[in-house]
């Protein structure tokens, strides 16, 4: 122990936590600073606010005038709701899928799960591109092969069939992070509960619903919440896979938000667009935390 | 039925539900993989060829090749992607620990704050992100994605190590300190040691996190080659050869080679490092 | 009710055996104890009697009828856990109904018995609380509930009492055993205590290793243990081990600083064995302590005391070994002081030190 400046410990807990501060004040609250600043004004191309026209609301106005807004609200409702609801249900039935196999398959089966995830999600995009591609490419194949459809499927140049498209692409990658999250939550259910409600007469499919379910009710509802604002701050895969398109039928908050700033430079509208988003995103992640406090609680 | 039989039907239902997700998260990788042996040009034969009737090779060679270079990319991310695990695991578990451990007056407060951040969509922070980097004159170069990401990876990352420091016993820092460790000596010499799974998830999830950045990534490389990660070559190269399928399936199955590795190496501590969050409550 | 039979049952996990042939019978209406240090396969076996293990072979039977394919809901058995596993989201009314409702008893019949059950275990007023807001004593009454609610033909109990504290747990002790007595339901209760093994059970049964080592009533087994190890698990202080030669000629055993006439009773047996050397096993309260030896008696040093209140407990050094021995409460000894040890002759038990049996009484 050499002789150093002996510091206190409050001052070693200051002095360990302002990196971090500093870097959330960088990257996060000054951004989120300048999105405000830059909202209320005109930014045609230039992002120099302090020689910009004010306009005060003006930009907010103009993006809920705007009918592609409310069709890119709307879309990334549909896509939040649906991929979250999808990526929760196959999820789970991997993550179960784990607990049933022989324990030596376990871990096999885990990694598989978990493949999808570690895919960056850009490069997923531009995979099922192909996958999707109308001449040859897989999915379309399969179905035809299927006797679903008579040709492979527009996917991405039908409207209805590109959202679609992307949600399922979406949850590829999710299904995946969702099921390591159940999976989590199902391993802290005690044998010895399960075991009682054996030798009670409960049999598998009121042994799940009755007593796994209920369970693991804190961890589905943690999980539901994390994947929920994920899925409505999606962007990526829209971004590579469609590019909001045909048209802007895919477009989703994020996406249509990043067209504003580097495609058309507004950095004013853009910037209302993104602020709305964080607004959404905020108000329902404590909406929804207020609503599931009472079922947190819980520990055996 | 007795017990051999049992075991061996649960062995044969198994294979059989591994089979069936493998369908599902492995299939779309396996078509990528076949395409990336066709020899290019032969991708769009009909009926649709579920193993190359002509195997080649040419495709890596191209992306590998001086006409797109490849490494180049993966080179730049693994750059990055390790420069940034350093600083987030210094970082985090610095603040970490201040929060799990140390005495501080505003603990909830630095949580709250913490989580907040967690919150934000990237689309709300890149418009000044990117002038500020800008204005830095750090665009289109490695430090003006490293230097970010580090801030990135902080509301995941403490979180991570804060709830593994909690977790972990306190006799050894009461030991340390009634021998006179002061508390910077105990952090270094007594908890970090004692943490190495909880860095080992932290890091892992901050290299596959800044891996795969894409919005930041693509806007600081302004669309042009310099200084461009995976993900966003993938993306130009993909949207520069729209018919290049071979060519396009050869990167991102060179792209996906490393992180998948990654991830199948360290699998036990991605586990642990994302369900630590969810599960904690 | 119901009689349970085990026939040459074998479980084993892997490599490891650890329910080596067993075959059993427990008597209808009987409470049978399954009694043995940690690993002798006890709640293995219980386990597999419930179907919550697979039998590697070997067959169960349940009122006369086959149970082993049957699954864990479909054998008509209740358990009680060691750690009460009540289900932690749902209050002690639900807990007990969960069997009924598994049967799907209709809403009323459930109400009835389960508040008849309550009321009977006194925690009828708990009724509505969950777990977490009740003591060990009352969850493990929930347990109970939870167990006897639906009449099942045989009770499961796997170290109910374990997690209880000293006091409680002697006063559960009798609780039980008169519960059971009342309900008149084949139990079949596994424990790892031997004072809780001998007051409880109507038979005994002694394992180790995955092995029966001996069946019978508590006097019995405690009385006549069949083996070393019987002898040395069943009763505390431990029955003190000897090991002596034999000296036919003289129809005595010796020991280091130590000589005692061989009971008459197992001359034959000891005639019948090859080797001169025997294991004399006897327990500290039939070892009686001499202050005032006569020349000639046995003597012994104590090496340490160890006051009871009721008793005093003796470790004394005989020869080279030692021994233990219990003594009046009163009374005054020090450590190095010289006793005299008379030897209880209905007391000895002779053991062969290579396979460790008991040697038979004439």
């Amino acid at each position: 122990m050499r002789q150093r400046l002996r510091l206190r410990e409050p001052a070693v807990a200051v002095l360990f936590i302002i990196p971090a501060f500093i870097g959330l004040a960088v990257f996060f609250y000054y951004p989120i600073g300048q999105t405000m600043i830059f909202s209320l004004f005109d930014l045609d191309h230039t992002s120099d606010w302090l020689n910009a026209p004010f306009v005060g609301l003006g930009n907010y106005l103009d993006v809920m005038k705007s009918r592609q807004f409310w069709l890119s609200l709307r879309f990334t409702f549909l896509f939040s709701a649906v991929s979250v609801f999808l990526q929760f249900w196959i999820g789970l039935g991997m993550a179960m899928a784990t607990f049933a196999v022989v324990p030596r398959l376990r871990g096999v089966l885990r990694a598989i799960i978990i493949i999808p995830w570690a895919i960056p999600q850009i490069v997923q995009a531009a995979m099922w591109k192909w996958l999707y591609n109308t001449d040859v490419g897989l999915i379309g194949d399969l179905l035809v092969r299927a006797g679903l459809v008579g040709r492979p499927p527009l996917f991405l140049a039908d409207p209805r069939l590109a959202m679609g498209a992307v949600i399922f692409a979406y949850v590829w990658k999710t299904a995946s992070v969702t099921s390591i999250f159940l999976m989590g939550g199902l391993a802290m259910v005690p044998d010895h509960l399960i075991d009682a409600a054996k030798v009670d007469g409960a049999r598998t499919w009121m042994r799940f619903w009755r007593i796994t379910v209920p369970l693991i009710m804190p961890t589905i509802l943690v999980t539901l919440l994390f994947r929920t604002r994920d899925a409505l701050r999606a962007f990526d895969i829209i971004y590579g896979l469609t590019g909001g398109g045909p048209g802007t039928q895919t477009d989703v908050l994020s996406s249509f938000a990043y067209k504003f700033y580097f495609g058309y430079v507004e950095y004013g509208l853009g910037s209302a667009y993104a602020l709305i988003t964080f607004v959404l995103i905020l108000a329902l992640s404590l909406f929804y935390l207020k609503r599931i406090q009472p079922h947190l609680q819980f520990r055996s | 039925m007795t017990l051999l039989g049992k075991q061996r039907l649960k062995w044969v239902y198994s294979i059989g539900i591994i089979a069936l997700i493998s369908l599902f998260c492995l299939g779309p990788l396996y078509w990528i993989v076949m395409t990336s042996f066709k020899t290019p040009g032969t991708e769009f034969r009909k009926p649709v060829e579920y193993w190359p009737s002509s195997f080649s090779l040419e495709s890596y060679g191209v992306i590998l090749g001086p006409q797109f270079r490849i490494q180049n990319a993966i080179k730049n991310s693994f750059i990055v992607s390790s420069v940034v695990t350093f600083g987030a695991l210094l970082v985090t578990s610095l603040s970490a620990y201040t929060i799990a451990r140390l005495r501080f007056k505003y603990k909830i407060e630095s949580l709250i704050l913490i989580q907040l951040a967690g919150m934000v969509p990237p689309i709300v922070t890149i418009a000044p992100t990117f002038v500020l980097i800008r204005s830095m004159g750090l665009l289109q170069t490695l430090w003006g994605l490293i230097i970010p990401n580090i801030a990135y990876s902080i509301p995941i990352g403490t979180w991570l190590m804060a709830a593994y420091f909690a977790g972990l016993p306190t006799d050894l820092e009461d030991a340390a300190k009634v021998d006179g460790y002061p508390p910077f000596s105990t952090f270094w010499r007594v908890i970090l040691p004692l943490a190495a799974p909880g860095l080992f998830s932290a890091g892992v999830l901050a290299f596959l996190g800044s891996w795969g950045e894409f919005m930041l990534a693509l806007t600081i490389s302004l669309g042009l080659p310099g200084a461009q990660t995976v993900p966003v070559a993938i993306l130009t190269f993909s949207q520069r050869h729209e018919l290049q399928w071979a060519w396009v399936s050869a990167g991102i199955v060179l792209s996906l080679l490393p992180v998948v590795v990654m991830v199948l190496i360290f699998q036990k501590w991605v586990i642990k490092g994302l369900t630590a969050g969810a599960v904690k409550y | 009710m119901a009689e349970v039979r085990v026939e040459n049952l074998i479980k084993a996990f892997g490599d490891v055996i650890a329910v080596n042939e067993v075959s059993l019978t427990f008597e209808d209406g009987d409470m049978t104890v399954l009694v043995g240090p940690s690993g002798c396969g006890k709640t293995t076996l219980l386990r597999s009697i419930a179907g919550l293990e697979d039998v590697s072979s070997g067959s169960i039977f349940i009122g006369g009828q086959e149970v082993n394919r049957r699954p864990t809901w479909d054998r008509n058995t209740a358990m009680v856990f060691q750690s009460y596993a009540l289900y932690p989201h749902m209050t002690a009314f639900n807990n007990v109904a969960f069997p009924l409702r598994a049967r799907r008893v209709d809403r009323s019949g459930i109400r009835d018995r389960v508040q008849r059950v309550g009321e009977s275990l006194g925690i009828g007023k708990l009724l509505h609380r969950k777990p977490r807001e009740l003591s060990g004593g009352q969850m493990q009454r929930v347990a109970l509930g939870r167990a006897i609610v639906r009449k099942p033909e045989v009770f499961l109990m796997d170290e109910p009492l374990s997690n209880l504290d000293a006091k409680l747990r002697v006063q559960m002790r009798a609780e039980l055993k008169r519960l059971q007595k009342d309900l008149g339901i084949t139990t079949v209760y596994v424990t790892h205590d031997q004072a809780e093994a001998m007051t409880m059970a109507d038979k005994l049964v002694v394992m180790q290793g995955g092995h029966i080592q001996q069946v019978g009533g508590p006097e019995e087994v405690y009385l006549h243990p069949a083996n070393m190890f019987v002898a040395g698990f069943i009763g505390s202080p431990a029955m003190n081990f000897i090991h002596c030669s034999y000296h036919a000629d003289e129809l005595t055993l010796r020991a280091p600083s130590f000589q005692c006439p061989l009971p008459s009773r197992y001359t034959n047996a000891l005639a019948s064995i090859a080797r001169d050397q025997v294991v004399l096993g006897i327990r500290p309260e039939d070892l009686v302590v001499d202050l005032d030896p006569e020349p000639g008696a046995t003597l012994a040093e104590v090496y340490v005391t160890e006051p009871l209140g009721k008793e005093t407990l003796l470790t004394l050094e005989l020869g080279a070994t030692m021994v233990k021995a219990v003594a009046p409460p009163q009374i005054e000894l020090g450590i190095g002081d010289k006793v005299g040890v008379v030897f209880d002759d209905d007391a000895v038990r002779l053991f062969d030190p290579e396979t460790e049996k008991a040697l038979s009484a004439a």
